[in-house]
């Protein structure tokens, strides 16, 4: 046992602290991402844990890395160096305020848990990322996550009131939101700049009524144009989702259900509220829309046929799983009206590389999953990589941003210091400096080396260059 | 041309700073509306921003995608961008927000536009509390006079005016007199579900963290 995993063991306790190789080393990655063996791990179950294991990793200078159900898609909770692992899966206390409409919850809740003990009140909590069923409410704050309910309820930091949590030096804060917005730095700042321990969260009202419809299309871009004309004509439907051509093919060959594989584009479409008519006056629009730009439309008249047209959109993941056994699930979010052009200029580029590439997202909000599949004993990474650093580009060179949910990470850091200009840049360094000026809160995520290869620091003026 | 780009398609528009918030809704086309109810206040958009919002009945800092910002020390910060999801970076908008000035100048914002096939403005006697009930997108107390504002689909707009009763009000209001030296937080003669917002420079407490934070803007110890 190292020194440091002994002085934790002694103070926080036995049962709370990994210090075996054989338990530490399951503590390494993510759902993407395998780093470094941490020196220790801690279960906190409270606050006070957090606070002692943030200040004896601060007083033997060990980085810190917060964990959660570590079901992130971009190396954020995945160590890049020796450290100390805070996996918040124990500190789950969730107390449901029906008269407040609100929830409070420990980090190391599980998201779906959140509306499934609401849902007896009659409120649910709406951020639903794909993970919903195994990811913890504290990791949903580190990268914001995002889910298909996004695009009319928001994303996770919209729902976060209030939130404690645990500064680089062990002290504990409580932060509201009315103004000077900290909390809403930390959010989405995958535990750069501080851990985050307890939230209150928003719920709402679950829409009584909700309506399903299918479309496909000739090609992506007329079923872009179709979703910027329903949502131009006033619709804003709770879900609006996108699987292209190769995606579509691919669901059907794993699950047989029927699914129009000549298709270039599928859309799948929910409108939901809480009168009736309007719900299916907002499914019309849209339908208006699709059928406008020639798509075949298919609406659901049942919940479970809603449900069997949902199937498809769900089964993406499995599916892709088939087909290589390695993806690397990209995250670009684009202005709407550039879609169609993205879209077919990601495709160019995959057929470029000659690597299966499927898309699918959460058009809505110009949220695109492009997903490169590739099995690593005969497909160069290297390649994968360059592709996926070119798909990146497609989206900055569109106005857009490499991540719309699933954070930088390690994974896209490469990609940042073309996507932030190096003023900005500087400025986000500086705010890491202030709030961790040794560095020590997960280092090697979100933003890139300070230091450019050529010593000069980030954003500082060459002279004589 | 204080409006600078607006776009229907992606739903979204960039403004200027010092833009009046009532230019704003001049220059949007029918239907789109954008994350403040039509009213003029104190330092036009970039006031606005800096007060965290005004009479919402929902998160602000969503509707704000991207902004520009300058800081004390003369550096332009480009925060966020022109898409409803970003996870690139340190989200420095929501900190803005809110700043009461104390991060920097706005130069230049992008607001998120919502669809709405009609739109309502009322008032009538009575309290905000009650009026938050029936879910307006804005609210706000003038004395004893409460303002509601909402737009969506027909049969909800008029669902709420009728629950909501009181008058239509069609001229646009016009507060910027009250606040000759500054739209302050304290008990005044407007309230909003967050503050009261009274004639002066008062700001909410701020959290111990922040001043580190306006320090790393500033130029910080460390540049």
């Amino acid at each position: 046992m190292n020194t440091l995993a002994r002085d934790l063991t002694a103070k926080i306790g036995e049962k709370k602290v990994f210090s075996k190789i054989g338990e530490r080393v399951m503590y390494r990655y993510d759902a993407i991402v395998v780093g470094q063996t941490p020196l220790a791990v801690v279960m906190p179950e409270t606050t006070q844990d957090v606070v002692n294991a943030v200040k004896m990793a601060r007083a033997a200078g060990v980085p810190i890395v917060a964990r959660g159900a570590a079901s992130g898609l971009s190396g954020g909770a995945a160590p890049s160096s020796e450290s100390v692992v805070v996996s918040f899966t124990r500190m789950t206390r969730l107390e449901i305020r029906p008269e407040r409409r609100e929830a409070w919850a420990q980090s190391g809740v599980v998201t779906g848990s959140i509306s499934q003990n609401s849902r007896p009140h009659g409120l649910i909590y709406p951020p639903d990322p794909a993970s919903w069923r195994t990811s913890t409410i504290g990791g949903n704050l580190a990268e914001n996550a995002g889910g298909p309910m996004c695009f009319k309820y928001g994303v996770t930091g919209d729902y976060v009131k209030t939130l404690e949590f645990v500064d680089g030096w062990g002290n504990v804060h409580q932060l509201s939101r009315d103004s000077f917005d900290l909390a809403g730095l930390l959010i989405g700042s995958e535990g750069t700049l501080g851990l985050v321990t307890s939230m209150t969260l928003r719920l709402i009202a679950p829409p009584k009524f909700s309506r399903t419809l299918r479309a496909s299309f000739a090609t992506v871009g007329d079923a872009a144009e179709a979703v910027s004309q329903a949502i131009s004509s006033g619709a804003v439907p709770a879900k609006l989702e996108f699987m292209d051509g190769s995606c579509i093919q691919a669901v059907e060959d794993y699950l047989h259900l029927g699914l129009p594989v000549h298709a270039g584009a599928m859309l799948l479409v929910d409108t939901d509220g809480n009168d009736e008519g309007t719900v299916e006056e907002e499914l019309e629009l849209v339908e208006k829309a699709c059928v406008a730009q020639g798509g075949t439309v298919q609406r659901a008249s049942s919940a479970a046929e809603s449900d069997t047209l949902w199937q498809a959109r769900r089964s993406v993941s499995p599916a892709l799983g088939r087909i290589r056994p390695q993806r690397m699930n990209e995250d670009i979010v684009v202005p709407r009206s550039s879609l169609p052009q993205v879209v077919r200029e990601v495709e160019a580029l995959g057929l470029e590389a000659g690597l299966k590439l499927v898309q699918f997202g959460h058009i809505g909000d110009g949220n695109l999953h492009p997903n490169i599949l590739f099995d690593p004993r005969v497909e160069s990474e290297e390649r994968v990589h360059a592709l996926a650093f070119d798909i990146a580009r497609v989206a900055l060179k569109h106005g857009g941003v490499l991540s719309g949910e699933h954070g930088i990470g390690s994974m896209k850091r490469p990609f940042m210091r073309e996507a932030v200009d190096a003023q900005t840049m500087k400025v986000l360094w500086r705010v890491k400096n202030a709030l961790d000026p040794q560095g020590l809160l997960n280092p090697g995520k979100v933003l890139p080396d300070e230091l450019e290869p050529d010593g000069h620091k980030l954003g500082a003026t060459h002279a004589g260059h | 041309m204080p409006v600078i780009e607006v776009s229907s398609a992606n739903q979204y528009a960039v403004v200027s700073g010092d833009t009046p918030l009532l230019e704003v809704y001049a220059a949007l086309p029918a239907g789109l509306y954008p994350p403040f109810p039509p009213v003029e206040l104190p330092g036009g958009l970039d006031g606005l921003i800096q007060r965290g919002g005004f009479g919402q009945n929902f998160f602000f800092s969503s509707e704000i995608l991207g902004a520009s910002f300058e800081t004390s020390s003369g550096e332009v910060v480009q925060a966020g961008g022109k898409t409803v999801k970003n996870v690139q970076g340190f989200d420095l908008v929501r900190p803005l927000i809110g700043s009461f000035g104390r991060l920097g100048r706005v130069r230049e914002a992008t607001l998120r536009l919502r669809p709405g096939l009609a739109f309502v403005h009322v008032a009538r006697e009575g309290t905000l509390e009650d009026a938050l009930l029936l879910e307006p997108r804005f609210a706000w107390q003038d004395g004893a006079q409460v303002h509601a504002v909402l737009f969506g689909h027909a049969r909800a707009v008029a669902a709420f005016e009728t629950a909501f009763g009181g008058i239509r009000v069609s001229e646009s209001l016009d507060y910027r007199s009250r606040f000759a030296a500054g739209m302050g937080v304290g008990e005044g003669s407007l309230r909003d579900s967050r503050f009261g917002w009274t004639d002066g420079d008062s700001v909410p407490p701020m959290p111990e963290l922040f001043t580190a934070l306006i320090g790393a803007m500033a130029g910080g110890s460390r540049g």
